[in-house]
């Protein structure tokens, strides 16, 4: 009894007590882990902390659900209030609308202090969607223990990884998931191959290019220097134990690797007689919801993530991330050691090399069709170019046209 | 009294139905009125966009001068504004709130290169038009012409509703049930001219006249329609319910045995809140296509699409194959090894029998998805640990759909047998020994004891279990997605998994076949029916041979 009037004296008092001020709830989703999570996390809290009005909730969603989920929630009127992404999706969510346009609030100063190929991965027909926080692109890994230079030249390449292939203790000279278009992409545009023609949205794989690609690949796989297939995880694994002294990976993988074996990071040679190139890359932003509630103050933290010069060289050295603004790089580069300085630079270049994927809505029907020319062309002796034509076909259906 | 209740459940139902029917009438002309109204905004919008100033109020244009740089930081000002004269020649910046959704309206607008139209809080619509470099405006915000309801029509079309519940009430449901499809028919002509004002045949010539579908707006009628059909089915359902004996049986049921539904009525709720709203919604998503959140009713359009073309790499009814040769030959290979551990561990019982049906459970114990993804390591062409153990370094188990299917097949049957063996080591302690005994002193041996003795008495129990075990490896979603992912190019994907790649996969660019998917999902849930039926006519016979 007692016990009750207690509780009921204790529950009248509640609403006595002096209510508390306001606050606006910034909600921001990520998929990032590690130092990648780290460096946002304190980065967030530092931007909480100096402002008394906000209050900054940012969650973890892991990478492979957080687009279905915003896809499902900003609709319904769910959802954060920003997100982070790749640039690769922003067509289809444009197109529903569930992204909102941020170019009356930016200016042309703003974007000059970021690498200019992102601003424009970021942006779809006539509007900006997100601010760019940090670009990904493929490069070569090598380990200094079993090769002392990076080679610079598909001869040297194959001449090492030869070297290096002892199929009987599972050893291969150089790994790269072959069956999988995104690792292909290097081979397509060093042979000059293109998925969207010039000025179209509707995309076309069956040319020479593609189809030179495919050859390409499977002269490559040919050599017997190659795993079947791997996945990116046994591909890393592979690299950490040392069943390969070479693999094609991205800025990603330097949490898996750094200090753990020696590694030095350098441009993909270019393949035979094609060009050099880095395939796809990607760009990493800050994106708003067209359902956020409080827009002026989650533009606010936009900002902060995106252009604070001192958030920004957090995000390079505790997230090991290759970030696009400027002044980041002209801030850290002198704190890093030689090897780690060589490290972010081969990135650099490489995504200088690199194209920016898509972010046609339409690009999501290419990747099946183009795995399974891959799979035709390595594994069931396909034509490469009945390949691509197939690709094509089957891109086409699925598009309805 | 049960004739009461049945009156009174009946009025309840009339009512509701009457209401429902009167709020979609209502909707569909509004949204025709609104239609013409939209179509009259776009030509106006447009019309100010080609001679620029004009009378007509509630128009802006807004003009963009190129930026050199970035593309899309175009310098946007108010050119002209009638309704605000004094904005015009001011550039819209980032600050102002209005500017900044004008600007977004003119985006998309020029983007989409279609009319972008708004419904406002106030009722009012908002039409954005662009061409080239220059868009305009208009605002709507005349009210709709809309007659009050009227309670008169409402309670005529409730009392023929009801007497169609009377009729099905009195046991004869097809009467009723034309009753309640003419009640229907008529009271949608009614509804419809009483809300615009106008007799039946002046509301279809004036629709007629002015009805120009707007290019932007979606047509309200496909979801009447949908609405109004699913009303009919759950209305001639509820009445065919009324009139037969099993809505007697329930009302008995429900009297006789009042505690103990109080009792399971939470259980009950939740059911329904996880598996019916669920269910139900599921059925309904498979005649709608969803494209960013927006849902328009498509009729069979996802089944007809589904059955006939295939925009993935094989057609449905080869995945359906494929499904139906997983689940068999899971269920085979699952009930065989189950049943043989277990006759193994039953018959050779002593203390390390313990430890060996710990070890054996283990499988079933662990996670799934971990066992799957362990396995696809294991797989793995050249470093997995069973093609060292064969000797077959380099080859790829999932290059052929046969290899890749058998990789399945392993790892289920690994995570599968487990249940079979603890319900048949259940069964086995059951049957009594002195069966045995019995048959030792008539000479039989250990073949015909297993074929006479073990395997009928078994049955019962592995019955259930194997049906039970069929329709979970039926939709198996994990072991396909995580071990081959449906590899080679979609060769060993199964229903479910196909079911996920509509939502999930294709059709991302409209935000996720959720349609389709659920499309699937109805066909999967369609063959189990069928299965479930017939497992249940032969459990059926199986215990009445055993009686």
């Amino acid at each position: 009894m007692k016990k009750l009037v207690l509780a009921l004296v204790f529950a009248t008092c509640i609403p006595a007590l002096p209510a508390q001020a306001e606050e606006t709830v910034i909600r921001l989703w990520h998929s990032y882990t590690a130092g990648e999570r780290e460096a946002l996390d304190s980065i967030v809290k530092k931007f909480d902390d100096s402002n008394n009005s906000l209050r900054i909730e940012a969650s973890f969603v892991p990478f492979n659900a957080l687009a279905d989920k915003l896809t499902a929630a900003i609709p319904r009127g769910h959802g954060p209030d920003l997100f982070i992404f790749a640039h690769d999706r922003i067509g289809g969510w444009a197109e529903g609308k569930l992204l909102e346009p941020i170019e009356l609030l930016v200016t042309e100063e703003q974007l000059d202090r970021h690498l200019t190929s992102c601003v424009f991965a970021l942006a779809y027909g006539d509007s900006l969607y997100g601010l760019p926080l940090a670009f990904k692109a493929l490069a070569l890994f090598t380990r200094t223990d079993k090769i002392k230079a990076p080679p610079k030249t598909s001869d040297e390449l194959v001449e090492l990884a030869k070297a290096h292939t002892n199929k009987e203790k599972g050893e291969f000279g150089f790994v790269y998931p072959a069956g999988d278009f995104f690792f292909h992409t290097p081979l397509l545009y060093s042979m000059n191959g293109s998925i969207f023609p010039k000025n179209s949205k509707t995309p076309d794989v069956n040319n020479a290019g593609v189809a030179e690609s495919l050859r390409t690949a499977k002269r490559i796989k040919d050599l017997n220097v190659l795993p079947d297939d791997p996945t990116p995880v046994v591909a890393s694994s592979m690299f950490v134990s040392g069943r390969t002294p070479m693999i094609i990976n991205g800025p990603w993988f330097l949490d898996t690797v750094q200090g753990k074996v020696p590694f030095q990071v350098s441009a993909i040679p270019p393949f035979f007689e094609g060009r050099a190139a880095s395939g796809f890359s990607s760009c990493e932003g800050v994106f708003m919801s067209r359902q956020s509630k409080h827009k002026r103050a989650a533009f606010e933290l936009m900002t902060h993530l995106a252009d604070d010069a001192e958030a920004a060289a957090a995000r390079m050295m505790q997230g090991k991330q290759t970030v696009t603004l400027n002044e980041a790089w002209d801030r850290v580069l002198p704190q890093l050691s030689e090897n780690t300085k060589q490290i972010y630079s081969a990135f650099r270049d490489a995504f200088e090399n690199s194209n920016p994927s898509p972010s046609f809505p339409n690009m999501n029907a290419v990747w099946g069709p183009m795995n399974a020319a891959l799979y035709n062309t390595l594994h069931k002796g396909a034509a490469p170019k009945d390949a691509a034509a197939d690709a094509q076909k089957r891109i086409m259906k699925a598009l309805n046209k | 009294m049960k004739q009461n209740v049945r009156l009174i459940i009946s009025g309840i139902f009339a009512f509701g139905l009457t209401y429902a029917l009167g709020f979609g009438a209502q909707s569909v002309i509004k949204g025709q009125f609104e239609q013409v109204e939209v179509t009259r905004a776009i030509l106006d919008a447009h019309q100010a966009l080609k001679s620029g100033p004009s009378d007509k109020q509630n128009v802006t244009i807004v003009k963009e001068t190129k930026s050199a740089k970035y593309h899309f930081l175009n310098k946007r000002s108010y050119e002209v504004n009638t309704a605000d004269s004094s904005r015009a020649g001011t550039v819209l910046t980032g600050e102002n709130d209005q500017d900044k959704a004008r600007a977004d309206r003119h985006s998309d607008a020029r983007r989409t290169k279609k009319p972008v139209v708004q419904r406002l809080k106030d009722g009012s619509v908002r039409v954005t038009v662009a061409d080239g470099m220059k868009t305009s405006e208009v605002l709507v915000s005349e009210s709709l012409p809309v007659v009050p309801f009227s309670w008169g029509i409402f309670f005529a079309i409730s009392i023929c509703l009801f007497i169609a519940s009377i009729f099905a009430a009195k046991k004869t449901p097809v009467v009723g049930s034309v009753v309640l499809l003419a009640g229907l028919a008529i009271s949608t002509g009614v509804i419809g001219s009483q809300y615009l004002g106008l007799s039946a045949a002046e509301a279809s010539e004036f629709l007629r006249a002015g009805g120009r579908r707007a290019p932007a707006v979606v047509s309200p009628s496909g979801s009447f329609w949908g609405t109004l059909a699913a009303i009919y089915v759950a209305g001639a359902i509820a009445l065919v319910f009324i009139a037969t004996s099993a809505f007697e049986r329930s009302l008995d049921s429900v009297q006789r045995s009042r505690e103990a539904y109080v009792a399971i009525s939470p259980a009950m709720l939740g059911l329904f809140v996880l598996v019916g709203i669920p269910f139900v919604v599921g059925i309904g998503l498979a005649f709608f296509r969803h494209v960013h959140g927006d849902y328009s009713f498509v009729g069979l359009d996802n089944f007809r699409q589904i059955l006939t073309g295939s925009e993935g790499p094989h057609s449905i009814f080869y995945t359906l194959v494929v499904t139906v040769i997983w689940t068999f030959l899971n269920v085979i290979l699952h009930l065989s090894v189950g049943l043989g551990f277990a006759l193994l561990l039953h018959k050779h019982a002593s203390g390390w029998t313990r430890i060996y049906r710990v070890i054996l459970i283990i499988p079933w114990a662990v996670p799934a998805y971990l066992t799957a993804l362990i396995w696809r390591s294991m797989f793995d062409a050249d470093i997995g640990v069973i093609n060292r153990i064969l000797g077959l370094e380099g080859m790829s188990w999932m290059h052929d759909t046969f290899t890749a299917f058998c990789a399945n097949l392993i790892t289920n049957v690994w995570l599968g047998f487990p249940f079979m063996m603890v319900v048949c080591l259940g069964a086995l302690t059951s049957i009594p020994g002195d069966l045995y005994d019995a048959a030792d002193v008539d000479g039989a041996n250990g073949w015909q004891k297993f074929t006479q003795i073990t395997l009928p008495l078994l049955k019962p129990a592995l019955l259930p279990a194997t049906i039970l075990g069929s329709i979970w490896t039926f939709n198996k979603f994990e072991v396909i997605y995580l071990v081959s992912e449906g590899r080679p190019d979609g060769g060993t994907d199964i229903l479910v998994t196909e079911a996920y790649r509509w939502a999930f996969e294709r059709g991302l660019a409209q935000g996720g076949a959720y349609g389709k998917a659920a499309a699937c999902s109805v066909i999967i849930f369609l063959v189990l029916l069928v299965y479930g039926w017939m497992t249940a006519r032969v459990s059926r016979s199986a215990e009445e041979a055993l009686r």
